[in-house]
């Protein structure tokens, strides 16, 4: 890894320009694809739950509570 | 004097400093810090604050304003970094966040573990959004525990709050803030609690 100083003018302390090698981004990549990957799974389960809480909602309505009661249960 | 007057005065120790980092690393784009300390930086995929935790303050403050960028919709993820001049990044898989986000009348929960905090902020469709983060003991060989809040969206607002605390006891310098996808455009500034508060 390289760093390039580009430190503007108005800066109060040194700024530098990381430059990886191609090997280095290459592992910067697969890092970052991991924590999309990690990012997916967490909005794909975060569905889950709202889609399950959605589903339990209109099944209590079905059974005659109220969508105040139904929320209640649902969300505590 | 009265007690608020002589805590206004610094009396007895309590307060917030502003940090300047000993300095900045970005992988795209650019940086620059003010006078004050405060770091803005543009086109940035990852930025590094480097030498902000130290032993002269036990906690830290830090508040992040998202101003737009490139991508929407993703998470900002918070590395630790430690050693001297611009660190080592911390890449052990120990560090735990519990999290509840609530958007609208929806309100959910989530936990990960993973080689950073996660989610110090999603970026909304305008990539814009704002966090405040307490880190307890980062310099400390102590684990680290950080408590935040963060909203996003202008409109369709939504909030999380977050609890992560890293299971080792390594003494940490500084943290690379990193947008797991695009680049992103913001400020930031770190305070350290003085010794007491």
């Amino acid at each position: 890894m390289e760093l390039v100083d580009i430190t503007p003018e108005d800066s109060v302390v040194p700024v530098y320009l990381e430059v990886l090698s191609d090997e280095e981004q290459a592992e910067r990549d697969a890092e970052l694809a991991q924590a999309q990957a990690e990012q997916e799974a967490h909005e794909a389960e975060k569905e889950a739950k709202e889609s399950a809480k959605i589903s339990g909602m209109n099944k209590l309505i079905a059974l005659g509570l109220t969508e105040e009661e139904a929320g209640a249960l649902i969300n505590g | 004097m009265t007690r608020a007057r002589e805590l206004s005065k610094g009396g007895i120790g309590i307060g917030l400093t502003s940090i300047y980092p000993g300095n900045v690393v970005v992988n795209s784009g650019s940086a620059t810090v003010g006078s004050t300390g405060k770091v803005t930086f543009s086109g940035a995929g990852n930025v590094e604050l480097n030498q902000i935790f130290s032993t002269e303050y036990d906690n830290y403050r830090i508040i992040l304003s998202a101003e737009g960028g490139a991508v929407a919709n993703n998470y900002v993820a918070m590395y630790m970094r430690f050693g001297s001049g611009t660190g080592t990044l911390y890449n052990s898989s120990s560090i735990y966040t519990q999290q509840i986000y609530s958007d609208g009348t929806s309100t959910s929960s989530s936990r990960t573990t993973a080689n950073y905090f996660h989610a110090m902020m999603y970026s909304y469709t305008d990539n814009s959004g704002t966090c405040v983060m307490d880190v307890i003991n980062p310099n400390r060989a102590f684990p680290t525990r950080a408590h935040w809040t963060q909203a996003y969206g202008t409109s369709g607002i939504a909030t999380h709050t977050n609890i992560g605390v890293d299971s080792s006891s390594t003494q940490f310098t500084g943290v690379t803030l990193s947008k797991i996808s695009g680049t992103w455009n913001g400020i930031v500034s770190v305070y350290g609690y003085k010794a007491g508060a």
